[in-house]
């Protein structure tokens, strides 16, 4: 059996019990590949865990609230779902979410404005700081010819 | 005590027939609320009307099929009118179960030990799984929920949804292709 087939019989596999006894060939296959073992036992245990909500006690109030509801005149309690203290843990969840949104705004248009506004330096700064590099390459340039001029004097002085 | 004898009590206004029929069936009646509402207190709420609905309709219960069918077909139809009537209750919910504001009603998903990328990915699959199931037409949601968690047989989920058997079949057959799209990502695992 091929991976394609096995994981179309998946599904029923996990869903259904005693499947495995009429599937040789999809037990074999479960045996012999791990990926489709991997995905029967997730699919599995997602079955186990939807079966494991349901409810196992007995409720010794149930007939009495059975009772209570086939009494003539007497109102249904109305149930709320939605309380202070869930609004309470929504609003600091929106809060968290609000603040999460307005950083990732701020920080996208900080970074937007770096790429499309090229560095953040003025062009004056740029032209002087160009103009004291060409300064100090001539002053370098003069240093030098004045030493050439020192050794050369020197030189020619030593010759007479 | 059999059906037809705890029918007859109920007639004749035993109390202990009532109670006995509660106690009995209790817990699949809540059980097929749940499977469909997914909420324990709703599940509840919902059981009990089905009670008080059996109770008062006595007198329409023909005898043809068993009491546990005949109040799995009012559960069914009391848990959907339910869903139909309450959609902005079950949106809150939803958007309330996004910020896991209710996870005390759900009770703990996996109880025996299980390593721990394994219980995220099938909590997210059982996750997927339960909006897959919701998400199926009503007839094929109810016979697959019927059919996988209540382990009723295809002739007794025909009775409940008063149709044939065949369609049953078919009903059962086309909500597994439909829950086998949903879960397509999860074959790549």
């Amino acid at each position: 059996m091929k991976c394609r087939e096995a994981q179309k019989l998946i599904l029923d596999y996990t869903a259904t019990k005693g499947i495995r006894q009429d599937n040789p060939d999809l037990n074999r296959h479960l045996q012999q590949c791990t990926t489709c073992r991997r995905m029967s036992e997730m699919y599995s245990s997602a079955f186990q865990a939807l079966a494991a909500d349901r409810i196992t006690e007995l409720n010794p109030d149930f007939h009495n609230k059975v009772m209570e509801r086939i009494k003539p005149g007497v109102a249904r309690p109305v149930k709320q779902i939605w309380s202070p203290d869930i609004t309470y843990q929504l609003s600091r969840s929106l809060a968290g979410l609000a603040a999460a949104i307005f950083l990732g705004i701020w920080i996208g248009s900080r970074v937007l404005t770096y790429l499309f506004s090229g560095p953040a330096i003025p062009d004056g700064a740029i032209v002087s700081a160009q103009d004291s590099y060409a300064q100090e390459i001539s002053f370098q340039d003069e240093a030098v010819d004045r030493l050439e001029s020192y050794f050369f004097d020197n030189n020619n002085s030593e010759n007479k | 005590m059999t059906d037809s004898e705890l029918i007859s009590g109920l007639a004749a206004g035993d109390p202990d027939a009532g109670r006995l029929l509660v106690e009995r069936h209790q817990l699949q009646v809540i059980n097929v609320c749940l499977g469909l509402l997914h909420n324990p207190h709703d599940a509840e709420d919902v059981a009990q009307d089905v009670f008080v609905e059996a109770f008062r309709n006595l007198q329409r219960f023909r005898g043809d099929s068993k009491i546990s069918t005949w109040l799995y077909r009012i559960a069914v139809n009391r848990s959907l009118n339910y869903l139909r009537n309450n959609k902005k209750k079950r949106l809150l919910y939803e958007i309330g179960s996004v910020f896991g504001l209710f996870d005390g009603d759900t009770r703990s998903l996996f109880r025996e030990p299980f390593a721990e990328e394994n219980k995220l990915e099938s909590d997210e699959l059982r996750q997927t799984l339960k909006s897959a199931i919701d998400n199926l037409p009503e007839n094929q949601r109810v016979a697959f929920t019927l059919n996988k968690f209540e382990e009723l047989p295809y002739a007794e989920i025909a009775e409940v949804m008063q149709i044939s058997l065949s369609a049953v079949e078919s009903l059962i057959h086309r909500a597994k292709i439909n829950l086998q799209k949903r879960l397509r990502h999860y074959r790549d695992l």
